[in-house]
């Protein structure tokens, strides 16, 4: 009997302990903002006080699985996306050539370009970057460029830039004259990818979206050039 | 035909000598064995991470627990057997700095690092003491870790679970209450997992060190 009940104590202490663990992996009661992830990358050896000018391409491109059609997606927030990199890249002392006044005698210094990827475990291979980007008639104005070009991510490894299943935002700076023409590639000044949880109120997306793309700016001082 | 006989004679007393021997050893055994002592301790464990565990989780845990089993072989020394428990968290809102060659880069968002850690170990104590008195022991472990390493990054979780060669080293003390063989156990323990593989960072060196301060109770008692 007196063996049973320290068995029995023993027991529940154990039980209390376990119990007080709560499990291998306490989530923190995370929100919805608390999975919004900002990455961003750039070129080793780039000085980036060399550019002056920049073009921001008027469209956020959609990378999409096959067979899913790009008109289906959401386009609530691109043209707020476009005003917040813009806005962004101006405060840092960059001055904006419009796309529409890009010709030979005034090309920028640099490119932007803004992608979104919205589906599940998609994969965006830098294969198909031309695909994606090559509509933009200032590459024209630059030798070599053409079709199955790539942009060139060592930042991601394996030729692939990442596998979302959530919402994911892609900004890109591109300096025209860096180019691999070898390897038909043109090398990344600097990137950003930003990467949240798309179930929230459109109003909260807007915010989350502001805050991400000035995060992006915020932890890449390196641009500044004023 | 003496001779036969004194041979005989001679062989029986070494058979009834033997037979002697085998009883009182055998009588010496059981007696020694089924008065052994035997106890088993359940510890509540609180890890203060060290070394690489914690640049990887710097807070301290009050997450873990320790149940062990100790067969005395002699007044002073025993061996056994223990598991144990301890978990490491930590939520990091840190950026984290990317340096390869060719690029640079930051990534910031909510990271929660986990530590899961498993030790199971065969052990060894030497006491200063006797049963039913307060003892001081010293001691240690020596078995396999094992190790569940995770990162939780916005919507990514990365893991890293490996099997470790371990060892602990140990002292504490019994304090005995009630009929003397119940008592509180309190050891401090360092526990060691040698690296066996990458972490999830691919650091080549993936070994974990942590102290921990066990509390609990211990039970004696003799079979």
């Amino acid at each position: 009997m007196k063996k049973l009940l320290k068995w029995l104590f023993q027991a529940s202490i154990l039980s209390i302990l376990i119990l007080s663990l709560n499990s291998c992996y306490n989530d923190y009661g995370l929100t919805t903002q608390d999975y919004d992830l900002v990455s961003t990358f750039f070129k080793k050896g780039v000085d980036f006080k060399k550019f002056q000018s920049f073009t921001l391409l008027d469209t956020v491109m959609r990378v999409t699985n096959d067979g899913e059609d790009p008109d289906d997606v959401d386009t609530r927030f691109d043209k707020q996306i476009l005003d917040d990199v813009k806005r962004n890249i101006k405060n840092y002392g960059y001055t904006e050539i419009k796309q529409e006044d890009v010709d030979s005698t005034n090309l920028p210094d640099v490119v932007l370009l803004v992608s979104s990827v919205s589906s599940t475990n998609y994969a965006y291979s830098p294969g198909y970057w031309w695909g994606y980007w090559g509509w933009y008639p200032g590459w024209g104005y630059y030798p070599g460029y053409g079709p199955g070009w790539g942009g060139y991510y060592p930042w991601y490894p394996g030729g692939t830039v990442y596998s979302y299943s959530t919402g994911s935002i892609f900004i890109e700076m591109v300096d025209p004259t860096d180019i691999d023409v070898d390897n038909r590639r043109v090398n990344l000044q600097w990137g950003a990818g930003i990467n949240g949880l798309t179930d929230d109120s459109s109003q909260n997306l807007s915010r989350r979206i502001k805050e991400a793309i000035d995060q992006s700016f915020k932890q890449s001082p390196y641009l500044n050039i004023n | 035909m003496l001779e036969y006989k004194i041979n005989i004679e001679k062989k029986n007393w070494i058979y009834r000598m033997k037979t002697k021997i085998l009883i009182i050893s055998f009588c010496l055994f059981t007696a020694s064995a089924f008065s052994q002592e035997f106890i088993s301790d359940f510890t509540w464990n609180f890890g203060f991470t060290a070394d690489k565990l914690s640049e990887y989780i710097p807070n301290n845990s009050y997450k873990g627990f320790g149940i062990e089993g100790r067969r005395f072989f002699d007044k002073n020394i025993s061996g056994g057997l223990s598991f144990g428990w301890n978990i490491f968290d930590q939520r990091i809102a840190e950026p984290i700095i990317i340096d390869e060659e060719g690029f640079s880069g930051t990534i910031s968002g909510t990271q929660i690092r986990y530590v899961n850690a498993f030790p199971i170990l065969a052990n060894a104590h030497y006491y200063l003491g006797k049963r039913k008195d307060f003892r001081f022991f010293l001691g240690g472990g020596v078995g396999v870790y094992y190790i569940l390493q995770r990162l939780d990054l916005g919507v990514w979780s990365l893991e890293s679970n490996n099997w470790h060669f371990g060892l602990a080293p140990e002292a504490g003390f019994l304090i005995p209450f009630g009929d003397g063989e119940s008592n509180i156990i309190v050891t401090g323990k360092y526990n060691h997992a040698f690296s066996s593989g990458k972490t999830i960072g691919g650091n080549e060196d993936n070994s974990y060190s942590y102290w921990s301060l066990n509390f609990g109770f211990a039970f004696s008692s003799r079979f």
